[in-house]
């Protein structure tokens, strides 16, 4: 027991007891040397640096681990068994204290005991209990908030994780079922027809340009040829100087190699045969270019869709592929290529990868000279890029693959198919000369698109239609013949004339009307004395008409010897009825009264009582009268308006009854006072010079009937001549019509 | 709000007039009474009309603006009616003398144009018209009538055509009871419509 207590070492952070060979303790794995350090200074930087270190463990096995964590376990059994905890800590002090008695006591330990002995003999072992247990519990909640932490470290990388497979998923999931990347299908969404051809060539490229295609976009593409073309040029004038200067001592090395050509690893044993490789590739290339520069006019190689376009017109910019930054002096070249020729060399079995390629490109050439739609320039630019394809293949294939493919290019002629891409470029050349002007001959910034076209169009209507009126005038002027109408007034005219001054004025043989009859009863009901209101309203232009059916009817009155009383509402009969007394020299001593308000005053009149307040202002105009319409007998309206008479009769007379009303009217009022008539509102109507006859007047007083029966006699004509022309003209359009 | 004030001082007018007419024995002097105060506004109104036609041709005067010489004739013209009857009076016969012989002229030519007008549009009525019931149908009545005004005949004699002449008469009389019954009716339907608020200027 006392050896065991003795091997033991206790850990000052959880007080597990350890071996003494341990340097760490078995629970926590605190380093056990610092019991002798009385510094203070801890390794657990180095700790948990090293199991930062370790791998991270899933979500499951940390859970597990946390559950079999015995410092929780022993936290439950302390938990449960309270007391036997700290009879167990006394049992091991005992034991620790026991171990000194079987050891021998060094001198400086037996005075550090006797000295505590002797300051604290009573609560030597209790201390060192309260002490461990103080430890303990300390370390433990520190142990588990460094574990908490951990686990929550853990959760949140493995959260980042799922984050980070989550992200690849979205990004893998762009590439549909047949692993056309998101790029290609909006460019096929943009150039269906367009993506089945260029489909179909890169079908025919082989398995190796899908996966190329897939990694390259089209725009990649163009600067990887910009880019090539350029470290071609670049590299070719380099090689060119030196060449020039190394031919002599070492011709192999001076080879200018094709940028096409740059990434096929070349080996010793093919330095020989590059300058044949070069020359033709060069060759190649050169008429590659050619023929993509002859087949641009065409070119729509674009991502705009084709309803931007005017058809037959190529009106979007395409980057133009350099003549200029494509292999250049080819005279240096061919100088230095005929010196350095295989021949001289000496080794016309390594002709086989130039042949190789040469009739590979000779394949995809003669495909650029076949252009058959608008995509020649794409065309031309994916057979470049095919040309460069080859090289990665052959980066990639065997030696033995080499050999095989040279094999199966030996088959092919290229000398035959050299004419037969020539005869093809012709026939292409002479087709383009058909087709709208390529978008080279013109300067890139004087190409426009439809919609910058159609503003262009817009604009300049808008200039063109400035100071024009757009909006048509309701009633514009239009010159009419006025020669027609001219004639017309002198035909009126001349009549009216000529019957006015030649031979007297006939007798005007007109029927009579029954409301003038009626008229003419009424006016001879009137009896000496009885009260007669005469209205006048009237204008001057009618006062002829009007004044020559007044007269015999106011001599009638006056003769009669009826009160007559003259009221007006329109100003200009003030002295028009003043004029007609003064003619007939009736009674001299007649005032035509003036009632204001025109309709409103003649109802106020009628309609109207006296206030018993005051007097109106009305009344007042009328003091010297009275009110005209009281205690009248009949009225007579002297009016050249039917309206006016219709008002009266609608709104004054109805609160007279017992007053008797007739009119004196034009003719054109007379239609529309026969209603009135029929009805017996109107007593009776005299209307114009038809119905002066039922008043005994002699018409030639009135007017001179032969004026009249003329005026009415070229009315008659002009209306019959208006229908004879009109009936002239369908006759003629029908002629018209026949002879058509 | 300006224009619902002038819709509801119109239904409210009409209202009172209208209830002051049903009850005319009663309410006669406040009728008269509304019926005067309707009749000053409107001659102030007309005051107001001339005053704002004196003051236009005034400033077309004084701009110099285009045709400004009828506005000078419509000026003078004016002051030469309106300042005579001022100190004359109305009744003068040398002022009615001078007003007559310039009025008639005038209102007489208008009627002999509008006589020309008419001949013009008789001529080109068959033209823009054509063949049409309504054409034919005035060319007839139009000449039936001219026919019968011309007085070249005694038709009184013949019983027969009296008669028939006497029923060519009266047809007037079936067009203008339309005429008559369709403004009847439309003055009803506008004055109820200012009466419910539903009429209005803008309409």
């Amino acid at each position: 027991m006392s050896e065991r207590s003795d091997e033991l070492r206790i850990c000052p952070h959880c007080g597990q007891e350890n071996s003494p060979q341990t340097l760490r303790c078995i629970r926590c794995g605190q380093e056990l040397e610092d019991l002798f350090q009385f510094d203070g200074l801890g390794s657990s930087d180095t700790q948990f640096e090293g199991e930062a270190e370790t791998p991270l463990e899933p979500m499951s096995d940390l859970l597990a681990s946390l559950d079999e964590d015995p410092l929780l376990g022993d936290r439950q059994d302390k938990e449960d068994e309270p007391s036997g905890g700290s009879e167990s800590s006394e049992d091991e002090e005992n034991d620790q204290n026991q171990v000194g008695f079987d050891k021998p006591i060094p001198d400086w330990l037996e005075k550090v005991r006797q000295r505590a002995q002797e300051e604290n003999a009573g609560g030597e072992l209790a201390q060192g209990g309260q002490a461990i247990d103080q430890l303990r519990s300390s370390d433990e909640r520190k142990q588990v908030d460094a574990a908490f932490d951990e686990i929550m470290r853990r959760i949140r990388e493995q959260s980042e994780r799922e984050k980070a497979r989550l992200s690849r998923r979205v990004e893998s999931d762009l590439v549909d079922e047949n692993g056309d990347p998101e790029w290609l299908r909006r460019i096929r969404a943009l150039q269906p027809r367009k993506e089945e051809e260029d489909t179909k060539e890169l079908n025919f490229g082989g398995s190796s340009q899908d996966t190329f295609f897939d990694d390259w976009t089209d725009d990649e593409l163009e600067e990887l040829l910009q880019k090539e073309i350029s470290q071609y040029q670049a590299q070719s004038d380099e090689t060119t100087e030196n060449a020039v200067e190394q031919k002599e001592t070492e011709p192999s090395e001076s080879l200018i190699v094709p940028p096409v050509l740059e990434t096929k690893e070349v080996t010793p044993d093919e330095d020989e045969d590059l300058p044949v490789e070069s020359e033709s590739l060069e060759d190649e290339a050169a008429g590659l270019l050619a023929a993509a520069d002859e087949s641009t006019p065409e070119d729509d190689f674009h991502n705009i869709p084709d309803d931007e376009f005017y058809e037959g017109e190529a009106l979007e910019e395409v980057e133009p592929l350099e003549p200029q930054a494509f292999p250049p002096e080819p005279v240096q070249e061919e100088e230095i290529q005929t010196e350095d020729s295989p021949e001289d060399l000496g080794e016309p079995s390594d002709q086989t990868d130039s042949l190789e390629n040469e009739s590979s490109e000779q394949e995809l050439t003669t495909e650029a000279l076949e252009p058959e739609d608008e995509g020649q320039a794409k065309e031309a630019e994916i057979n470049l890029s095919e040309v460069q394809e080859p090289e990665i293949n052959l980066a990639e294939t065997s030696v033995q693959e080499s050999e095989t493919e040279s094999a199966e290019a030996q088959e092919v002629e290229p000398d035959a198919k050299e004419p037969e891409a020539e005869e093809e470029t012709q026939a292409d050349e002479s087709l383009n000369l058909d087709e709208p002007v390529s978008t080279e001959d013109v300067l890139p910034d004087l190409l426009l698109l439809r919609d910058q076209r159609e503003r262009a169009k817009t604009l300049s209507n808008i200039i063109g239609q400035e100071g024009k009126r757009t909006i048509s005038v309701l009633h514009e002027d239009v010159k009419q013949n006025k020669f027609g109408r001219l004639v017309l007034a002198l035909l009126l005219l001349a009549g009216i004339i000529v019957s006015l001054l030649f031979g007297p004025g006939a007798q005007a043989e007109l029927p009579l009307t029954p409301h003038a009859i009626a008229f003419v009863d009424t006016l001879n009901t009137i009896k000496t004395g009885e009260k007669v209101l005469i209205v006048l309203d009237y204008q001057a232009g009618t006062s002829y008409e009007i004044e020559a059916l007044s007269r015999p009817v106011l001599k009638t009155l006056d003769e009669k010897g009826a009160e007559i009383q003259l009221v007006t509402a329109q100003p200009a009969d003030l002295w028009l009825g003043r004029l007609l007394l003064d003619a007939e020299g009736l009674q001299k001593d007649l005032k035509i009264e003036f009632i204001p308000g025109g309709k409103l005053g003649f109802l106020s009149l009628a309609a109207g009582a006296q206030p018993e307040w005051g007097s109106l202002p009305l009344d007042q105009a009328l003091a010297g009268v009275g009110n005209p319409l009281a205690e009248m007998d009949q009225v007579i309206l002297i009016s050249d308006s039917a309206e006016f008479v219709r008002a009266w009769l609608e709104q004054v007379q109805p609160w007279n009854p017992s007053i008797e009303t007739s009119a004196i009217s034009t003719a054109a009022s007379s239609a529309l006072l026969l209603p009135y008539f029929e009805s017996g509102q109107l007593q009776g109507f005299v209307a114009g010079i038809p119905d002066s006859q039922v008043l005994s007047l002699e018409t030639n007083l009135v007017l001179n009937q032969r004026a009249w029966q003329a005026g009415m006699m070229i009315m008659i004509i002009i209306l019959l001549l208006g229908m004879i022309m009109k009936a002239d003209d369908d006759s003629q359009k029908k002629q018209g019509e026949v002879i058509q | 709000m300006r224009q619902r004030l002038a819709l509801i001082t119109a239904a409210l007018s009409g209202s009172v007039v209208l209830l002051l007419l049903f009850f005319q024995p009663v309410a006669g002097a406040y009728l008269a009474l509304v019926l005067n105060w309707a009749i000053i506004v409107a001659s102030v109104a007309l005051l107001v009309a001339i005053a704002s036609l004196l003051v236009t041709h005034i400033r077309f005067i004084a701009v110099g603006r285009r045709g400004f010489i009828y506005s000078f004739v419509l000026i003078t013209a004016f002051l030469a009616t309106f300042l005579p009857g001022l100190f004359k009076g109305v009744e003068d016969p040398g002022y009615l003398g001078w007003i007559s012989a310039i009025q008639k002229p005038l209102e007489l030519s208008l009627l002999g144009l509008i006589a020309l007008v008419m001949m013009s549009a008789a001529v080109k009525l068959f033209r823009v018209r054509g063949w049409s019931v309504l054409t034919v149908s005035f060319a007839i009545s139009a000449l039936l009538f001219l026919f019968l005004n011309l007085g070249l005949s005694d038709w009184s004699g013949n019983q027969i055509f009296s008669t028939l002449i006497d029923a060519f008469l009266r047809l007037p009389v079936i067009g203008a009871r339309g005429l008559l019954i369709g403004v009847a009716l439309g003055a009803l339907l506008v004055g109820f419509r200012v009466l419910i608020g539903q009429e209005s200027d803008n309409e």
